[in-house]
């Protein structure tokens, strides 16, 4: 039976990714990655509590000593006096009183006081329909601003907590209860979703947004650039060394180059896998043992970042695209490294010839970047958003991003993929062309007109001698 | 006929580097490619291997075109090379495991081929006290152990058609003579083997047919004994106690080296080398040593290749 073009792909995987788990560089590296991602959250939170005063553990020793409640909003039902219904025992205050004085005669009283004391104020106002609850201390008083934060946040769940217990409401229809609802017109075709997000621009992005674009941009170039850089050094060194020679009689140059792609991808995937899971394991560790959370609610703290209403959808489907975007994102940016390497003749060059593929991903990084930025301040870039998630260049950096932030519909970011995949599709029959003659090519630098008469002549060129 | 190849072409831009070779193994043993520098011999092979796109020709390997990922074929490169940082076992494995032999028998070959090339101390490091010694990689290595390692990989799929391009360049004499050891073993095992060369004299101890190249054009080709045959006795060598130039010079013979330990000459046949004979006997000239013979290969190729060869030998 005859072999395909391909056929030894695998045992390049196989070899090329036990080499990269056994390079003693790589394993640093990921321990480094792995250590960084299991300390930063513990890390965070310490810094966070110590900015905020050491805790809630050290309200007690600094605690106000009388907290006195004006309420003027008319919410009967009420208990300003118990945090046991939030589960909030921890914070001790002696004394809660419930004032008969006004607000401004009591903020008179506040300015001379000395003592430890503090004002809850909560009143509503009938223009936004919004409840406030204000915590006022003494200019003299020595309670700190930290400890009236962690009493802020404390009456907070007090409230949702006792609002849940009159409405007879779970969490989750709370949390219902508390979205926003707006609504809008639509048409299931392709120009309308274009007017769709016209709309939606105007908005601007939202700071969670910003964060989970941003995450997705930094985590394909990651990816991109690891991979690319593996797979160039990998094809120099093969070249340079003259190993490649070898290796030919066994099996196609697009099979090395793909057995090597797969390896790359499948190591710089383990490396992201390892360090989500590292810091999941993190996040969980630390509510448990700080907080005696249980590991399914621990669990929950992971997501903690991105708030109910952030406009932020992450299901199956996306997830799915997602993936495809990085793995059709990395083979285009690996074949076009392939086929630069392949016509280096050492380490060396390699730099200076390399400068194409970090262009690109410049262009695919920053232009990404610049467009979801310019959406912060709210400018209209619904055109540029539509040009970049269909150019290959930055499609695979930008669509999973504003997927997941609702930025852009399903069918644009399948329409970007379709681009992709056809894109690489070309790319592969050219790179296999390509990679063949270049793979014993040691000339000049080839300009793009160059690799074009290669594509066209195959193997063995005139520009080989 | 088991290796056939027909009118062999490559030309880059205007310039021809393997102009219309044609050549046959019909039998098992070695083939000799023989040339200077830029000659075309690596770029025939590299042809012959399906690794460089030929302009013209065939090459056919019992009957069908030779495709090197369906037939069982080593190949020693003129360009040596291993991965410098990877260890030499995890190495040729990899090399059998592309050349689809099973994990058992590379390592039971490369055991067999360690011993056999007296590579047993880089593979299996001595203790050093009771630590276990790391595995060596091939940048640890000298280059003609290099070399010896890279013959191994040529050899481990105990390949059928064997192509070594220069395999002696650059051994010392002892590697040399081993490396001769298993070329001869593997001639005995009827494996078919073309090899490129700059060293005649080791040319000749092996190989019964030659191709000689020079600018991508064969030269000479045929079998050796039949080409030298083809040239006739006509280098003659004299060493006598007096002076003989006079007599050369009568005789009208070419000298081709004059050194201490005697005279070559070139004569058109044997009645001219009688001639000369009888002339230093009838002269009273006291003899050392005289020969008749036919040209080396060595001859042959500087009379074909050119001047350029005796530089690079150099």
């Amino acid at each position: 039976m005859k072999h395909s073009r391909f056929h030894g792909t695998g045992k390049v995987f196989k070899f090329t990714f036990s080499q990269m788990m056994k390079a003693k560089g790589f394993r640093i590296t990921l321990i480094f990655m792995l250590l960084v991602s299991a300390l930063y959250y513990p890390i965070s939170q310490a810094i966070k509590k110590n900015g905020e005063g050491g805790g809630v553990s050290e309200v007690t020793e600094t605690s106000i000593d009388t907290l006195y409640v004006i309420d003027e909003s008319g919410l009967n039902f009420m208990d300003w006096f118990s945090f046991e219904k939030a589960g909030l025992d921890a914070i001790e205050i002696p004394t809660i009183k419930s004032s008969n004085k006004t607000y401004d005669d009591f903020t008179k009283e506040l300015k001379e006081s000395e003592e430890k004391i503090a004002l809850l104020h909560v009143h509503h106002t009938a223009e936004d329909g919004t409840f406030y609850y204000t915590l006022v201390q003494g200019p003299k008083t020595p309670i700190k601003m930290s400890d009236l934060t962690v009493l802020k946040n404390a009456i907070q769940n007090n409230i949702y907590a006792q609002l849940r217990e009159h409405m007879n409401i779970t969490e989750e229809q709370m949390n219902i209860l508390n979205m926003s609802i707006e609504t809008d017109t639509n048409y299931v075709d392709i120009e309308s979703i274009g007017k769709s997000s016209d709309e939606e621009d105007k908005k601007g992005i939202n700071q969670q947004q910003y964060m989970m674009i941003l995450i997705v941009i930094m985590l394909t170039t990651m990816l991109v650039s690891m991979s690319g850089e593996y797979i160039s050094s990998s094809i120099v060194q093969e070249k340079s060394s003259k190993v490649v020679e070898f290796l030919l009689t066994s099996i196609r140059p697009i099979a090395l180059l793909f057995g090597k792609i797969a390896a790359v991808f499948l190591i710089t995937l383990f490396q992201i896998v390892s360090m989500i899971v590292c810091y999941a394991a993190s996040v969980v560790i630390y509510h448990s043992i700080a907080d005696g959370m249980s590991v399914k609610d621990a669990f929950s703290k992971v997501t903690a970042f991105i708030p109910a209403d952030a406009d932020i959808t992450i299901n199956p489907i996306g997830v799915v695209i997602l993936v495809c975007f990085l793995l059709a994102g990395m083979l285009f940016f690996s074949l076009i490294c392939g086929v630069i390497a392949a016509s280096v003749k050492s380490v060396e060059e390699m730099q200076e010839r390399m400068k194409s593929f970090t262009l690109l991903l410049f262009l695919g990084m920053f232009g990404s970047m610049i467009i979801t930025i310019m959406n912060i301040g709210g400018t209209n870039t619904s055109a540029f958003e539509m040009i970049a998630a269909l150019f290959p260049v930055t499609s695979p950096f930008l669509v999973p991003g504003y997927l997941f932030s609702n930025r852009i519909s399903i069918v644009i970011a399948l329409i970007g993929l379709v681009i992709l995949i056809a894109c690489v599709y070309f790319l592969l029959a050219f790179a296999a062309r390509c990679y063949e003659y270049l793979i014993y090519y040691n000339g000049q630098k080839l300009s793009i007109k160059d690799y074009f008469s290669i594509f066209k002549n195959e193997k063995g060129g005139e520009k080989n001698a | 006929m088991s290796l056939v190849v027909t009118n062999l072409s490559k030309k880059y831009g205007e310039k021809t580097v393997v102009d219309h070779i044609s050549f046959s193994l019909e039998h098992p043993g070695v083939y000799a490619f023989l040339g200077t520098n830029g000659a075309g011999k690596s770029t025939s092979l590299r042809m012959m291997l399906g690794m460089l796109a030929k302009d013209s020709g065939e090459v056919l390997w019992k009957g069908n075109p030779l495709d090197t990922m369906e037939t069982n074929v080593g190949y020693l490169a003129e360009e040596r090379g291993l991965y410098p940082k990877y260890t030499l076992m995890d190495q040729l494995l990899y090399f059998a495991s592309l050349k689809n032999v099973s994990k058992e028998d590379a390592k039971n070959r490369i055991d067999y081929w360690v011993d056999r090339l007296e590579l047993g101390e880089y593979f299996n490091p001595p203790m050093v006290g009771k630590k276990k010694p790391k595995p060596m990689k091939a940048d640890q290595l000298s280059k003609g152990n290099q070399q010896k390692v890279q013959l191994l990989a040529a050899l481990i799929s105990d390949p059928e058609l064997l192509i070594l391009d220069e395999p002696l360049s650059g051994l010392d004499p002892v590697n040399m003579d081993l490396f001769k050891e298993v070329i001869r073993e593997q001639v005995k095992a009827g494996k078919y083997i073309i090899m490129s060369s700059h060293q005649m004299e080791v040319v000749e101890e092996f190989c019964e047919d030659i191709t000689i190249l020079h600018h991508g054009k064969a030269v000479v080709q045929g079998n050796l004994n039949d080409i030298k045959k083809s040239y006739g006795r006509v280098n003659m060598f004299v060493k006598t106690e007096e002076p003989i130039d006079d007599l050369i010079e009568a005789s009208g013979l070419r000298v081709i080296n004059k050194t201490p330990n005697g005279i070559q000459l070139k004569v058109t046949g044997q009645e001219q080398a009688d001639a000369f004979l009888d002339s230093l006997v009838s002269n009273h000239k006291t003899i050392v040593r005289f020969e008749l013979r036919e040209p080396s290969l060595h001859e042959i190729f500087v009379e074909k290749a050119g001047e350029n060869f005796e530089d690079e030998a150099q």
